[in-house]
């Protein structure tokens, strides 16, 4: 007769095994769809921010139309952050008002920077830059380098 | 004798032990690998209704105008919404997995692409979309 | 003699149903691992092609949405494969970044303009057999295969685009 104990040994073995297989399993698909959950939020962090620098371009685009004021820099500057517009600047140059302004993208350190440039005749701008930009503690990558020797004596 | 009977009895004792014990830890184990299923299978369409989601705002974003946009996804016009069906690689044709829907609408010299993708019925994403100024004709 | 038979007839039938009852454990087990092994090979493939899209993909849509300024992004022929080249100026020097797809990976190539490295320089991003790229006005799309022959597609609209430029 076969030993006693040996099947139930083989038994707790084979549970072991194949709890250890399921727990990995779960481990793995839950991570996955951690990581495609934070894809999806992320790409919608940016087209909100995307349709905010629209609805920014758009009043600024309105104000060179049908203002009397396109001639003040800080005109254009209220017109940006009264859109929606964080930060906004506006030069007047020869080839006309250049205007720029960022906005960030909700829930992370990613901003989007846009500069437009409206020229003395036509309403619409020239795109000049529409730019996602890290900042804060995304924007400074760890430093795991080696420190580089920079031609002193070593003492 | 009496030892062997009582020897094999035991054994077979044992046995059902342990087959009970391997029937309710696989039983545990199956509702695992069940879960792990489910959530892959999810992972995997949502991936893909972001993929079709974000290739339709670009569209969008780049066409000249909405003959150019439906060309480029294979959207057609259905309930006054723009459709196209996608199967599991993301390639469109009729009676595939996924759906797609853009309900296009314009406010504030603004066009907004409200963009959904479905499976089976379910909305897995949805993804609002802003261009300035109108489609050219 | 009766009785001998019996205790012979009696462990027949104990070892019959032992043997059934390991035959049943066996097929239970086999079969709880052949499905926690079809569902873990599930896992690992649509893992695959999803790390594809979320990934490779990914990556080379957000660098071109970094780098988004007038004439900055170009799509060109970098030592015979197709690359996107992404121009950018610091503290007054033009620098070019190339992304393409060479012996097997997604290369990112950062350098001075006009430098001329080699496509091997470039550092590898993500396992790639075949990355190409097209233009169509303002649209950039992407299409790659990876190296287990699975396919994906992305596209981005450069919003300061053609005429901006």
């Amino acid at each position: 007769m076969p030993f006693f104990g040996g099947s139930l040994l083989m038994t707790v073995l084979l549970i072991v095994c194949l709890a250890t297989f399921a727990a990995l399993s779960l481990q793995a698909a839950g991570a996955d769809y951690r990581l495609s959950r934070r894809y999806a939020d992320y790409t919608r962090a940016y087209y909100e921010a995307d349709g905010s620098a629209c609805l920014v371009e758009a009043a600024l685009s309105d104000f060179a139309a049908n203002s009397l004021e396109a001639d003040d820099a800080a005109a254009w500057t209220a017109v940006a952050a009264e859109a929606g517009g964080e930060d906004p600047s506006a030069i007047q140059g020869a080839a006309g008002t250049e205007v720029s302004f960022f906005v960030t993208l909700p829930g992370e350190e990613i901003r989007l920077i846009v500069r437009l440039r409206y020229g003395a005749e036509a309403d619409d701008p020239v795109r000049l830059a529409w730019k996602t930009e890290a900042f804060g503690e995304a924007a400074e990558p760890e430093d795991t380098h080696l420190p580089v020797w920079t031609g002193e004596e070593t003492p | 004798m009496r030892g062997k009977t009582s020897k094999s009895s035991l054994f077979f004792i044992e046995l059902c032990a342990s087959i009970v014990l391997f029937l309710v830890c696989a039983g545990v184990c199956v509702g695992l690998f069940a879960r792990a299923h489910r959530l892959s299978v999810d992972s995997a369409g949502l991936t893909v209704a972001v993929e079709r989601a974000t290739a339709a705002a670009e569209s969008f974003r780049a066409a000249r105008n909405q003959a150019e946009f439906c060309a480029v996804l294979g959207l057609k016009e259905q309930d006054g919404a723009l459709c196209a069906d996608y199967d599991e690689n993301g390639l469109a044709g009729d009676g595939g997995v996924y759906r797609l829907t853009v309900d296009v609408t314009e406010e504030a010299g603004t066009m907004t692409a409200d963009i959904r993708v479905f499976r089976g019925g379910e909305e897995l994403y949805d993804l609002a979309v802003r261009r300035p100024g109108k489609w050219g004709a | 003699m009766d009785g001998k038979k019996d205790r012979k007839q009696g462990g027949g039938l104990s070892a019959a149903a032992v043997l059934l009852l390991l035959t049943l454990f066996g097929l239970l087990a086999a079969g709880t691992l052949v499905s926690g092994v079809a569902v873990s090979r599930g896992i690992e493939q649509r893992g695959g092609e999803t790390y594809l899209k979320r990934t490779a993909l990914s990556y080379l849509v957000n660098q071109v949405r970094g780098a988004d300024e007038a004439g900055a992004v170009d799509v060109c022929g970098f030592h015979g494969v197709e690359a996107v080249r992404l121009r950018e100026e610091l503290n007054g020097t033009a620098y070019v970044t190339y992304l393409y797809c060479w012996d097997g990976a997604l290369r990112e190539l950062f350098m001075e303009e006009g430098l001329g490295l080699s496509p091997e320089s470039g550092v590898a991003v993500a396992e790639m057999a075949e990355l190409r790229i097209q233009r169509r006005g303002d649209l950039l799309s992407f299409s790659m295969t990876d190296g287990e022959g699975r396919t994906g597609a992305a596209s981005v609209a450069l919003r300061t685009g053609e005429a901006a430029s």
